[in-house]
């Protein structure tokens, strides 16, 4: 299926073509992630500039502080991303299947879906302080101010993400689901033996990209409980940018934790992929 | 047979209608904020103050207007209740500079827009079809780019976007803009699915590689061109930090940071925000309108096209 | 794929059939713009002015003018931040504009440039415009970074040009406004405005208690005057929560309902911001009961006291024993519940009188006065501050930003606040001249509001940001889950334990920053030696 690379000609001209891309893409990311972890080794203030040069110890800093809100940030963040995962995909594939089932307006229902997506999510946040406040406490309780804030993520997720499921439906050819239902397969099946793993590549791209979004949440937090009540929303992304921006000579710790978030995201999808991989039935492309 | 074909349509047309249902209650609740936000930008700041919750503006509210024409007290009577219906859009325009703020947006917008469909475009082609040394190894860094944490990335930004000498301008602003790895991935998922019978027949023609890419590989695109405009140009309208880090000088707010300005230390004039947040959000939905033919076709992921 | 190409080459002509009549009706536009006539006239016109307004499409001209030789004509600038922007309110825009001729008159070598920078990111804006090119010459600044910036060395030191300025002497100004701007001798700041934490009390309400009407001045014939609440209203906290047990209107029994928005009849004496409670709120109370929050470096929490302890009690007893406040809510801080009459007091700085006005629009009487003594406090307190005009340490034109300084921090800069603001003064002649009493007059809410700045302890000053994410989880916790604590189900066991946490953590907070600080000042004294230090 897949023709081999190695046996094509070599073509130098593409680097022409990746070059603008890279350029922009080396200046702004690479040289200022080598930047970023030059300040995570040093003590570092928005205003003075380099300090000290401290070594690990920033890193040290965020492991092993005793009560460290480093952990307790992790921790929310992971919870806010297994809650993202499950709302947004169990919103969103499910909404893709019923807007393709739908008799009348798909074209205005996708409409209607994507607002969540094109409107600023500092004003989404204002808005949802209020709704949410008056479907009850659960913005006020440590317990579920984290579920409250996932609620509006997914809310603002889940139309995107739809439309990326009915594009991956779309692509699905009409023959496998008549062969499915010449063998008499109930739709239960046909969803578990047909569209599931059809939709493998999709959904490895929506959960991936949900992952890394909901790891970086930061406005809804920073808005809606500004970490609150009793920490129990403090996120990563708020504690690295309070530290970066609030506090007097801690942009190097700041830079550190971002760094640290970094490996423990990498090390996720790694193993997000791998789930996947292992389960592999068709290839990835051509 | 026609029976039961008959029995199967109908149960199609149950399910179809189920569906219907459900999928309006969705509506309903994607709406609901949006609807919130349309209603609080029309209402009177004395009504916004007593009365938050409303979709409607009291004054326009039919209970009150019955109180007002029995002569009760009502919100008809309250400073404020003869208004013109738009005078938080035309005062947000008016003092708040709401327009110089939507047209920066707009030009910032289109700017990256257009920069980065070109660029991607291009190297997206290159990760699709081309060979070259380091392939695998650029393109994963390129996707790696993806989950750094922004906040993180801000300040060495600014430092390059400084050192640059661009700060307070406009390609101070766009420049960060223009990378886009999710723009690339984007692309060559599409450009993998389309046959590569039809560039080798290009090819045959004597078409160059960019010929090749122009004449047949981008009219067979545009789905996914305008999905990813159509993307980019969100991110790029929504975009708040990066701005507001790079300017100082308000005549080059984009309209998030301008709007940031009507907050005061304590609270805001949230009616007025709101009407500058609906202004800012109608050039987007006019823009999905436009797009949406393409937009589900535009993007490819499944990695089932063309096998 | 061929269906896919061919519609395209049509719909190829379309638009270019589309592109040539807009061109042409661009082209009539401009010409029907040129002759000044008929609406496209006024359309043209408009977008002549938006492309002046919009910074790109200016500076693009101002640019095109200068390559063809003119010259501009001020060729001094001179750059001044501020978060008070003219998008905020239309006051706003009238006061800088009223600041920018008057300036701009006496110096006609001097363009002044404003720039608006949103309050909540003032800071982080001050650090990249500092690392760049492009710093302000003069900014108002908040007493909450004032003492960072200094030690960071980012302020001009203003000893040379107030020794050289009568009007602007320390004796010009209220002691508590001199508080935040001065550390060891240094003058990094002039006070141009003064603000105070305040009760507001909804004043209709009261009237509504003829109980309470003792709480209002007297008329000269004796009566009381329903526009006025008196300074002392308030004798002490007892009396506090006779009063706030009083203006609680329960609407049927048990638990207090939040009251409905239009007209809403029930409301609560009082409500406590728990959701965010940290040391600003928390603090004015203390300090009415004898306590200070840090010392005068700023290195030291000082608020580890009992009487702190038995304040951080009486507001959970307002809350859950008396319940005389509205329920803890999120969305709704309490002064947007005072401002939508859900309640009959509230705190607030004495600032909020005028956006008060403006978002009621003028419907609701309301008063100031400050914090009644607690049991261990000696009068009435509060917590003062006054935010300053400062040069940053990279001004260009120094001369010419203190003589902006001077306009501003002067009596004359005072009296356009007044105009434009309604607002009040850190200078002692302002209070002499009969403006200040015609202002009174007209906003009777405005009375005590001298007297509530000068009788305030200074507001926390050092690493606000950092000390209050310490301070606000732990009173958040006390103030939400008192019944826990007091059944000894909670983390703490008393509030004298919790006062004790955050005291710790605060110290913790001030400890990491002295370290910072000394660094700061091994490396300055290693690189350059700083002035008189």
């Amino acid at each position: 299926m897949a023709r081999g690379i190695g046996k094509e000609r070599r073509q130098p001209v593409a680097y022409l073509y990746i070059a603008p891309a890279l350029a922009v893409v080396l200046l702004f990311s690479f040289v200022s992630m080598g930047i970023s972890f030059y300040v995570s080794l040093h003590q570092w203030d928005p205003f003075q500039g380099k300090g000290q040069f401290v070594g690990g110890a920033n890193y040290a800093r965020a492991l092993t502080e005793p009560n460290s809100i480093f952990w307790l940030a992790v921790r929310n963040t992971l919870l806010y991303v297994v809650m993202a995962i499950i709302g947004v995909l169990g919103t969103s594939l499910p909404l893709a299947l019923l807007c393709r089932r739908a008799r009348y307006g798909q074209s205005l229902f996708r409409t209607l879906y994507f607002l969540p997506s094109i409107t600023p999510m500092v004003v989404i946040s204002l808005i949802w302080i209020w709704l949410l406040q008056r479907m009850g406490a659960i913005m006020d309780r440590s317990q579920t101010a984290l579920l409250s804030i996932a609620l509006v993520g997914i809310w603002q997720a889940s139309g995107y993400n739809m439309l990326l499921f009915l594009a991956g439906l779309n692509e699905i050819p009409q023959e496998y689901y008549e062969a499915a239902r010449v063998d008499g397969a109930s739709r239960l099946q046909e969803f578990r033996h047909v569209t599931l793993p059809l939709l493998r590549n999709t959904l490895v791209f929506v959960t991936v990209m949900v992952i890394i979004g909901a790891s970086q949440v930061f406005t809804q937090a920073y808005v809606m409980t500004r970490g609150g009540p009793q920490r129990s929303t403090e996120v990563m992304a708020l504690q690295v940018f309070k530290n970066a921006f609030s506090y007097a000579g801690q942009m190097g710790y700041a830079s550190a934790m971002a760094w640290l978030l970094f490996a423990l995201l990498f090390v996720f999808i790694l193993i997000q992929m791998r789930v996947f991989r292992s389960r592999r039935i068709y290839d990835e492309s051509s | 047979m026609t029976t039961a074909r008959r029995q199967g349509d109908g149960r199609k047309r149950r399910a179809g209608l189920a569906a219907f249902l459900v999928m309006s209650l969705g509506a309903a609740v994607m709406v609901y904020p949006y609807a919130y936000m349309v209603g609080a930008s029309l209402k009177t700041r004395r009504e916004f103050a007593a009365d938050r919750h409303s979709l409607v503006p009291p004054r326009f509210q039919i209970d009150q207007r019955l109180k007002h024409a029995r002569g009760e007290p009502s919100a008809l009577d309250w400073p404020g209740a003869d208004w013109p219906v738009l005078k938080n859009y035309t005062d947000a325009i008016v003092y708040g500079q709401v327009d110089v703020f939507l047209f920066n947006s707009l030009l910032y917008a289109v700017v990256i827009t257009a920069v980065q469909l070109a660029i991607n475009t291009l190297a997206a082609y290159a990760f699709a079809r081309m060979s070259f040394r380091g392939r695998g190894v650029l393109f994963s860094l390129l996707l790696a780019t993806m989950m750094l944490p922004p906040a993180v990335l801000l300040v060495p930004q600014f430092l390059v976007v400084s050192g640059l000498g661009l700060v307070d301008s406009f390609m101070g602003v766009v420049l960060p803009g223009f990378a886009g790895a999710f723009g690339v991935f984007l692309l060559r998922q599409f450009f993998l699915n389309i046959p590569r019978s039809l560039e080798e027949a290009g090819r045959l023609d004597g078409c160059s590689s960019l010929g090749v890419l122009w004449h047949i590989v981008l009219p067979l695109s545009r789905p996914v061109l305008v999905t990813l405009g159509l993307f980019t140009f969100m991110g790029a309208w929504n975009s708040f930090v990066w701005p507001l880090v790079v300017l100082s000088d308000q005549a080059y707010y984009p309209l998030t940071v301008g709007l940031s300005l009507f907050r005061e230390e304590s609270g805001a004039d949230w009616p007025r925000i709101f009407a500058g947040a609906v202004m800012g959000s109608m050039p987007l939905i006019l823009l999905f309108l436009l797009a949406q033919r393409y937009l589900v076709r535009g993007i490819s992921l499944s990695g089932l096209k063309g096998q | 794929m061929d269906r896919a190409v061919r519609p395209s080459g049509r719909r190829t002509r379309r638009r270019l059939l589309l592109a040539a009549l807009a061109v042409v009706l661009l082209g009539w536009i401009g010409a029907n713009a040129a002759t000044g006539r008929g609406p496209w006239a006024a359309a043209g016109r408009y977008a002549a002015d938006l492309f002046h307004r919009a910074g790109p499409t200016r500076d693009l001209g101002r640019r095109l003018q200068r390559a063809a030789g003119r010259r501009p004509a001020r060729p001094i600038q001179l750059r001044v931040w501020d978060w008070w922007s003219p998008s905020t309110t239309e006051d706003y825009a009238r006061y800088f504009g009223e600041v920018e001729s008057i300036f701009e008159a006496r110096h006609p070598d001097v363009d002044v440039v404003f720039q608006a920078v949103p309050f909540t990111n003032y800071e982080q804006k001050l650090a990249t415009g500092m690392l760049g090119d492009n710093p302000p010459d003069v900014f108002q600044c908040s007493v909450y970074w004032a003492e960072g910036l200094y030690q960071r060395g980012m302020l001009r030191r203003l000893n040379d040009f107030v020794a050289r300025t009568p009007e602007l002497q320390d004796e010009q100004f209220m002691l508590p406004a001199l508080y935040h701007s001065r550390q060891a001798g240094h003058i990094f700041g002039i006070p141009h405005i003064v603000d105070a934490a305040s009760l507001l009390w909804n004043l209709d309400m009261i009237r509504a208690e003829p109980a309470l009407h003792d709480m209002f001045e007297r008329r000269p014939d004796g009566t009381p005057d329903f526009r006025r609440i008196r300074f002392d209203a308030v004798r002490d906290w007892n009396h506090f929560r006779q009063i706030a047990q009083r203006l609680t209107k329960r609407d049927r029994a048990e638990p207090l309902q939040a009251a409905a928005g239009l007209g809403g009849k029930p409301h609560a004496g009082f409500a406590l911001d728990a959701y965010g409670m940290g040391a600003r709120s928390f603090m004015p109370w203390a300090a009415a009961n004898g306590v200070r929050f840090q010392d005068r470096a700023g290195r030291r929490a000082q608020f580890d006291t009992p009487a702190a302890a038995d304040t951080l009690q009486f507001l959970a007893d307002l809350y859950w024993k008396h319940r005389v406040c509205s329920p803890f809510r999120r969305e709704l801080t309490s002064h947007g519940q005072f401002e939508s009459g859900e309640v009959a007091c509230a705190m607030a700085g004495t600032w909020s009188g005028k956006y008060l006005v403006r978002d009621t629009q003028g419907w609701m009487g309301f008063g100031m006065t400050a914090f009644p003594p607690g049991p261990n406090g000696r009068g009435y307190k509060t917590l003062t501050w006054a935010n300053m005009m400062a040069m940053s340490s990279r001004c260009r034109v120094p001369e010419v930003a203190w003589e902006y300084i001077r306009l501003i921090c002067g009596l004359e800069g005072s009296l356009l606040r007044l105009k434009h603001l309604n607002q009040n003064s850190p200078r002692l002649d302002f209070y002499e001249g009969d403006a200040w009493a015609r202002e009174v007059r007209q906003r009777p809410y405005l009375a005590n509001v001298r007297r509530i700045c000068a009788v305030g302890d200074p507001l926390l000053h050092t690493q606000v940001q950092a000390v209050e994410d310490e301070v606000q989880p732990i009173l958040e916790y006390v103030l939400l889950n008192w019944p826990e604590i007091e059944a000894g189900r909670g983390s703490f066991r008393n509030t004298q334990e919790a006062i004790h946490l955050a005291a710790e953590r605060v110290n913790e907070v001030f400890r990491r920053y002295d370290r910072t600080i000394r660094s700061w000042d091994r490396r300055r004294g290693r690189l350059a030696r700083p002035e008189g230090k």
